[in-house]
């Protein structure tokens, strides 16, 4: 699981938009991975249109005034704002130049990056750092600024990736998914490895699949769903969900990097066995869990009807250069890779409350990540 | 736990059916969950509204997920 965290975060991807020639590199690659696991595998694209904001070039903003900080530095200082109009050029001006709205950065001193948000108004926008913000706003002479916002939206074409380890034959059917993609590096090659969000995640139900595709009985259905596009409003699962076998039970992973107190869990559709048998994993597994809202690709099965549930495990550093692959840590893979397998295992052999694990499968799962991870 | 968890600890806290009703996130995001666990039940998000969430075309309300983020309370997928 490490290796394959490590191989998604690296450079050659470019932070895996939607779209991007890292994205897609990202698909061939993971199409590959799931071909050596023995999956059949299929590419399924889709178009997105006028949702993915694109910053095209390296957003300028300079304070003139008396007092003022000088020469702010994208992403730490200042960052885009979804809602911006197109300003390429850098212009000059006091007050009717466009709007700067107040934003806290995160712990770490970076704004983090998204590509999908509000619909674009007519002005041009920058988000500034709160404290500089103010100090704009109260320099006593007012603010003269240069800025540039080169900012646009974009179409483009995702690519969702599907591996089938076994074929329905009409019992349980199971999909694990999880999306691959993240919100790009910066123009000016500043990296967003997307190592926490998620690659974490991909990692863990690929190694999840692997395990039980040589686990479950016969027969078990089992596929995953390597999904483009969240970041983009979910739109890799809109395209996917209402195209899934009825009564097929989804397992998503948003986020596999730190478990902290417990993993979150939100349950959609007819979902209660599924919970009963995650529960039932999480204590054989020794992982903690909580209800806790889980907005991401989960949604959409479960607004497609299917029974499922969103599990959440941590992202340090979310959608800024800070998401590196050494924040990921060993442990969150290992125990959502088991918890994952868990409650697949538990399905196929009609969990309850109050059964143990008469098979010993959470032993066995534990015994085979700790050779993989 | 930090990531050391052992055997006894696992599982829900609580009912696990609270999933399908769950609370928002700590500080995060606009509106707190209330959805409704069965098969075509409307289920409010984290990140703003159903109606939020709809509009923008995604899972969560753009808008609220925006300035959740711009406040520094992070979130959510």
């Amino acid at each position: 699981m490490r290796a394959v965290v490590e191989e998604l975060a690296a450079d050659r991807y470019a932070g895996r938009r939607i779209g991007t020639a890292g994205g897609r590199a990202a698909v061939t690659w993971l199409a590959d991975l799931l071909r050596a696991a023995g999956a059949l595998v299929r590419l399924e694209e889709f178009p997105v249109a006028g949702t993915v904001r694109e910053v095209y070039a390296v957003p300028t903003l300079m304070n003139w005034s008396a007092g003022g900080t000088g020469n702010p530095v994208f992403r730490r200082d200042f960052c885009e704002h979804l809602a911006s109009a197109d300003l390429p050029n850098p212009r000059t001006g006091r007050g009717a130049l466009g709007i700067l709205v107040p934003r806290d950065p995160d712990a770490a001193g970076w704004m983090p990056k998204m590509i999908a948000g509000p619909a674009p108004a007519a002005l041009p926008v920058l988000a500034v750092r709160t404290d500089l913000h103010e100090q704009l706003r109260t320099t006593s002479h007012g603010s003269a600024v240069t800025a540039a916002v080169p900012v646009r939206t974009v179409d483009v074409t995702g690519v969702n990736v599907h591996g089938e380890f076994r074929p329905p034959r009409g019992g349980l059917s199971l999909l694990l998914t999880a999306y691959f993609d993240g919100v790009g590096d910066d123009p000016h090659g500043l990296r967003f490895p997307a190592a926490c969000d998620n690659a974490a995640g991909v990692a863990a139900i690929i190694e999840a699949a692997r395990v039980l595709h040589h686990a479950l009985p016969d027969d078990i259905g089992l596929s995953v769903a390597l999904l483009d596009g969240e970041e983009a409003g979910a739109a890799g699962s809109a395209r996917h969900a209402p195209t899934v076998e009825p009564g097929t039970v989804v397992i998503n992973l948003d986020g596999a990097a730190h478990l902290g107190e417990a993993a979150a869990v939100e349950a959609g559709g007819p979902a209660g066995p599924l919970l009963a048998a995650l529960d039932l994993a999480g204590r054989q597994t020794g992982v903690p869990l909580r209800a806790q809202a889980m907005p991401s690709d989960n949604r959409r099965y479960a607004a497609a009807g299917l029974p499922t549930v969103g599990i959440g495990m941590g992202m340090p550093g979310y959608q800024t250069p800070a998401e590196t692959h050494d924040r990921v840590q060993d442990a969150a893979l290992t125990f959502a890779a088991r918890l994952l397998t868990a409650t697949a295992v538990n399905l196929a052999h009609g969990s309850n409350a109050g059964r143990a694990d008469p098979h010993g499968w959470a032993d066995r799962d534990l015994s085979t990540h700790r050779r993989l991870a | 736990m930090s990531t050391q968890a052992t055997g006894p600890v696992g599982g829900f806290t609580g009912d696990p059916a609270e999933a399908f009703n769950p609370p928002a996130a700590g500080g995060c995001c606009g509106s707190p969950a209330t959805g409704t666990g069965p098969a075509g039940g409307q289920t409010e998000v984290c990140c703003g509204t159903a109606a939020e969430a709809q509009e923008s075309g995604g899972c969560c309300g753009a808008t609220a997920k925006a300035e959740a983020v711009a406040s520094g309370t992070g979130c959510c997928g």
